[in-house]
């Protein structure tokens, strides 16, 4: 008998692209919605229906022509609203979906096939968070796009989170360094769905990890897309000054804020001072003379 | 350009890299194309394309130096150098009509093949990929609920340039997130959220009340739709001036953490500042997020 596993080779497909124009004309704040409803969304087209060479279309226009399938094509630059993407071979269309491309925003658009029995090629898409992370740190992505069960997506060996369906992701942020991911279905004996593979995460980098294809096939592989993030300040802070009122130190306190309620409390706190001074010898005078040493 | 308008594209591909404004493209029959003549227009265009390029035309790091906005307006190809296939045009589109012609499956050949003339509707929506159900991807704080109920908007700030300070909101009901530091719900490294502690303009601030918080209280950071509860391991003093030393408070290494960080200790009634910060840690509460994905702690 034949053995039924086959040694799997990691493919990886790197589109490393800063973010595009966009987000580097202007020095807008992070993370900040960017406000022109017109302004294009930057589109990324992964194909993932592995086996199948397709000249890939996006509203009509070949933008790959005869892509082998774990080809990433992009950044496209789409006016915001509903585009087309078709896979075709030949004249056979081996998928075909509307994707809504949000106006200032990154999407990619990933051809691969369904879970389900008919294993037929369907389209995803998925939002690209592109707001820095912190020094030293990748955001990283990892989306369960084979035809396989539920599963455990793990890192390092360990499970970073149980019973991923088909079409879902984990985000993570991690500080930049080499792990190992797999992906394990959740119930069974079987093997892996994605044979353990090594990947290095770069600081300051969106990196996505689909898992692709039909473990049936033996065609299940990574597809890999490395986007620069948008540097954050890499500054720690030395000092961390959090109050100059006074008020929250022991003891109490006179304030000469503007504010009506510390005013009124001020007033009410320094009236009991005032009477206790007057009747109450020695250790309301001490409070008293406390009070007006701080005023 | 005198505007070509959406004329029918449907000529037999030019082959050039210039769109159909340089010169006319013929607004011959509306046929589709054949396949062979659309490779033909792909080689063509990518040999063109190919002589007029310095240097390799893969994508990689280097594509960043030159990135651009597609200054020819041609949303249908890539931005950076990719490889030859992705910068044809067989269908030349123009700037100005692209858009439109997106939309209108009348002049779209390859469409109107596929659809039979019908619009964008006859094609299935496709999937909104999502994050794992009941898995919180790492999110910016947007408020902070202490164990008693009280809520506090929470706000993004950065180190200040001049004394390296913490950027703190004046408004003492509001908090700031060092957005330097951990998100919320990352695998590792402090999540530190700083508020004063009181104001002599405002008073007393939300984060008085950490001085009351206990070991095994909860407390809740939310934002972007999500929340993500931490439990308080321990409130401590520490002197501001030995804030950087305390590694657990400001660190992005090892297991992730909430840090809660306001002024506590003797307040100096001259430089109107507290000897002490106030720091509260807590841990994520098991099976509310806050990844662990075993990443080892650094060698160093």
């Amino acid at each position: 008998m034949r053995r039924t596993r086959t040694r799997r080779s990691l493919t990886v497909v790197i589109a490393t692209a800063a973010f595009s124009g966009v987000a580097l004309l202007g020095p807008a704040p992070a993370g900040a919605a960017r406000g022109d409803p017109g302004e294009p969304g930057e589109v990324y087209v992964v194909h993932g229906v592995m086996g199948t060479r397709a000249d890939i279309q996006v509203d009509g226009r070949t933008v790959a022509a005869a892509a082998g399938s774990r080809r990433i094509v992009g950044p496209l630059e789409l006016p915001p609203g509903e585009h087309v993407l078709t896979l075709r071979n030949g004249t056979e269309t081996v998928t075909a979906a509307r994707f809504t491309v949000p106006a200032g925003d990154s999407i990619d658009v990933v051809a691969h096939r369904r879970s389900d029995s008919t294993r037929a090629p369907a389209v995803t898409v998925f939002a690209n968070d592109r707001s820095p992370v912190g020094d030293g740190k990748a955001r990283f992505v990892v989306s369960h796009l084979a035809v396989a069960p539920p599963s455990d997506i793990r890192v390092n060996g360990k499970p970073v989170f149980r019973n991923v369906v088909n079409g879902e992701s984990l985000s993570l942020v991690l500080p930049a360094r080499t792990y190992t991911v797999d992906v394990t279905p959740t119930v069974g004996t079987g093997g892996p769905v994605l044979a353990p593979v090594r990947i290095r995460l770069r600081a300051g980098t969106l990196t996505r990890l689909f898992a692709v294809g039909d473990p049936a096939a033996r065609s299940v592989d990574a597809v890999v897309q490395e986007l620069s993030l948008p540097r954050g300040d890499p500054a720690v802070p030395e000092r961390i000054s959090t109050g100059d009122g006074g008020q929250a130190a022991p003891g109490p306190v006179l304030t000469v804020g503007p504010g009506p309620a510390t005013m009124s409390l001020s007033l009410a706190v320094a009236s009991l001072l005032f009477m206790g001074a007057l009747v109450g010898g020695r250790r309301g005078t001490a409070l008293a003379a406390r009070v007006r040493d701080r005023t | 350009m005198s505007g070509p308008g959406p004329a029918p594209a449907a000529g037999p591909p030019s082959g050039r890299v210039a769109g159909p404004a340089d010169g006319p493209e013929g607004p011959g029959p509306r046929r589709p194309f054949p396949p062979s003549a659309l490779l033909g227009a792909v080689l063509v265009t990518a040999l063109v394309w190919g002589t007029g390029q310095a240097g390799p035309v893969f994508p990689g790091r280097r594509a960043a130096a030159v990135l651009q906005r597609s200054g020819d307006g041609d949303p249908y190809r890539s931005v950076p150098p990719g490889r030859s296939a992705t910068r044809t045009r067989p269908l030349a589109p123009s700037p100005d009509t692209a858009p439109d012609r997106a939309r209108d499956t009348a002049v779209d050949p390859a469409r109107g093949r596929d659809a039979a003339g019908a619009g964008p509707t006859s094609f299935p929506q496709a999937r909104t990929g999502q994050e794992a159900q009941g898995h919180v991807a790492p999110f910016r704080p947007g408020s902070l609920t202490l164990p008693d109920g009280t809520r506090a908007t929470v706000r993004p700030v950065g180190v200040r340039m001049a004394d390296a300070s913490l950027e703190i909101p004046e408004d003492p009901h509001v908090v700031g997130w060092w957005s330097g530091g951990a998100m919320a719900g990352e695998s590792s490294g402090s999540v530190v959220l700083a508020g004063h502690v009181d104001s002599r303009r405002y008073g007393l601030g939300t984060l008085s009340r950490l001085n009351g918080l206990r070991p095994g209280q909860v407390v809740t950071v939310g934002g972007e739709g999500q929340d993500l509860r931490y439990r308080v391991s321990s409130v401590r003093l520490v002197r501001q001036s030995e804030l950087l030393g305390h590694h657990d408070v400001l660190g992005q290494d090892g297991a992730h953490r909430l840090v809660l960080l306001t002024c506590g200790g003797p307040f100096d009634r001259s430089l109107h500042r507290y000897r002490d910060n106030l720091v509260v840690l807590a841990r994520p509460v098991a099976g509310t997020g806050g990844t662990d994905t075993g990443t080892r702690e650094p060698a160093s």
